[in-house]
């Protein structure tokens, strides 16, 4: 259980301070996979960089499994949008894959197993030697799931993975990663502005308002049957509902009311 | 090249008999290429120089190439050559060592420790305008008119460009991948060291090769003025001489070391450091 509680986060001095996250509440399920949904802006890195331990709250806390989290640590895998950037140019896919299980100081022949295990779930199998620059952009994603994976984190952290992708990788980024997903049944935090995507994704969508002083304004729960697709029976309902949200004028909620209000001052 | 696929395809189609010649030479001029092209450019300016001086000029002022030729064979008989152009080499390479040595570990610790960066900086922004030219004097008063003076001017002139390319490169490792490394458990030396000192490479290789073409335009003034050997020597002298044809054997040897040493070196940054010259995003 990831708990998020009262997580405030203001940036700056007094007097020219900004706030961008203003009492954030989340209770995220063992092997649960949460999409945070937004605008940009809206402060989902943020909140997501407090998860993975690189920022601290301004006031609230945040515990997983009822321990308080200090710092960054291997049970949080934040995983990057810019693959090139993220991965080690320099190792080979193996290379990468390995380089969290030797910090661990597992044995060689441990560290191969487990490298290949990875990759081949990954289907980088026949590409161990290569290094990030032979591969493709959906390949250097799926290596960073690999090497994040290798090192058996509680939590994935997930910010924008595939934005950067084209529409045809992407959708099979989205089928491989629920492949992947339920066959090691990680807590996935999924950051997005893609509200297709995060129906497809997520057991639960947690929609946030437009910041500054950003909250959860609404979370939903998806319970269309996977495979997903946007032909589905009540896709179409639930993302015109999602739309409405994000736009701030879901009619008849009070709640989106409130922030639709919040919005314009 | 991007039409020749569609070029040659109905032709196969068409003649298929007598297809392959032209891929065949396309082949062949796109593979030697930059060869060919490197020797008609030298061809065609020892051409140009040559009809220059003997048509244009006062030969005495501009030696045709062939008059710089024949008096270059006795000279690098004699050994006389061979004698400059290895104490020379040697001197640039042990400066350049030294310099690229402590600007990559003085530069790796700027880069990476705040309270290091700013007390430096300034002072690396003021002295970095000082060419090695201008330490000679400095340099002779304290190491002498003997190759410590030499190995110090090469080392200040390497310095300077290695130090500020180390710490460019340390300060543009990307931050996603310090924070990835941290994610799958590295520490701070951890990070330091498998991470951001690899992250760095290409940009300190960069300044290294800058380094190394200055340090040969240092050690010649510095052997001017205050050697009694070397490529620098031998110019100075030639000059008092107004051996003009002597002059220009020295400058052509000049200009061919500084080209093998940058081929030499790329060569060995290709065999041992490739892996960390890749250029992920140009992929």
């Amino acid at each position: 259980m990831l708990d998020v509680r009262d997580v405030t986060k203001v940036y700056g001095e007094r007097g020219t301070e900004y706030v961008a996250l203003d009492g954030i509440n989340l209770r995220i399920g063992d092997g649960e996979f949460l999409c945070l949904l937004g605008a940009s802006g809206c402060g989902k890195t943020t909140l997501l960089n407090i998860l993975a331990g690189f920022e601290e709250p301004t006031a609230g806390s945040v515990t997983l499994k009822g321990r308080p989290i200090n710092g960054a640590g291997p049970d949080r895998m934040l995983f990057f949008q810019d693959a090139s950037e993220a991965l080690f140019p320099w190792l080979s896919a193996a290379e990468n894959v390995e380089f969290g299980l030797k910090l661990k100081g597992l044995s060689k022949s441990d560290r191969a197993a487990i490298v290949a295990r990875y990759l081949k779930m990954v289907g980088l199998g026949n590409h161990a030697a290569k290094v990030p620059s032979q591969l493709s952009g959906g390949m250097r994603q799926r290596l960073q799931i690999a090497r994040a994976l290798a090192i058996e984190p509680e939590v994935l952290l997930m910010d924008e993975p595939f934005a950067a992708l084209d529409a045809l990788s992407r959708r099979r980024m989205h089928v491989e990663l629920l492949n992947i997903w339920q066959q090691t049944r990680k807590t996935v935090v999924f950051v997005t502005h893609d509200i297709a995507e995060a129906i497809i994704l997520a057991d639960r969508v947690a929609v946030m308002n437009v910041g500054p002083a950003s909250r959860v304004a609404r979370i939903f729960s998806i319970d269309l049957d996977r495979p997903r697709h946007p032909g589905q029976q009540g896709f179409g309902a639930l993302y015109d509902s999602i739309e409405a949200m994000i736009g701030g004028a879901a009619p008849g909620d009070s709640e989106s009311e409130r922030m639709a209000g919040a919005r314009h001052n | 090249m991007a039409h020749a696929p569609s070029m040659s395809a109905p032709s196969v189609a068409s003649k298929p008999l007598r297809p392959p010649r032209t891929a065949t030479w396309r082949r062949w001029v796109r593979r030697f290429r930059p060869t060919l092209s490197m020797l008609a450019a030298f061809s065609i300016a020892l051409a140009a120089w040559q009809l220059a001086s003997t048509y244009l000029v006062n030969p005495h002022l501009i030696p045709p190439p062939s008059a710089v030729a024949s008096a270059a064979v006795p000279m690098f008989r004699s050994g006389e050559m061979l004698g400059h152009i290895s104490i020379s080499v040697v001197r640039v390479l042990i400066g350049f060592a030294l310099g690229s040595a402590l600007a990559i570990v003085v530069g790796v610790i700027m880069g990476r420790l705040r309270v290091v960066y700013e007390l430096l900086d300034p002072v690396v922004e003021i002295l970095r305008y000082l060419s090695p030219t201008a330490m000679i004097p400095i340099a002779v008063i304290w190491f002498g008119i003997g190759e410590t003076s030499k190995y110090f001017l090469i080392f200040w002139g390497c310095f300077f460009f290695v130090l500020i390319n180390t710490i460019a490169g340390v300060l543009r490792t990307p931050l996603a991948r310090e924070r990835a490394a941290r994610c799958l458990g590295a520490n701070r030396l951890q990070i330091f060291m498998l991470v951001v000192v690899p992250s760095a490479v290409p940009y300190i290789v960069t300044g290294m090769r800058i380094a190394m073409a200055t340090s040969l335009m240092a050690i010649i003034p510095a052997e001017m003025l205050a050697a009694d050997s070397g490529l620098g020597y031998l110019l100075q002298t030639a000059g008092m001489l107004v051996q003009t044809d002597r002059i220009f054997v020295a400058l052509a040897t000049i200009s061919l070391i500084g080209f093998v040493l940058d081929r030499l070196f790329r060569v060995l940054v290709n065999r041992t450091l490739s892996r960390y010259m890749a250029n992920v995003s140009a992929a």
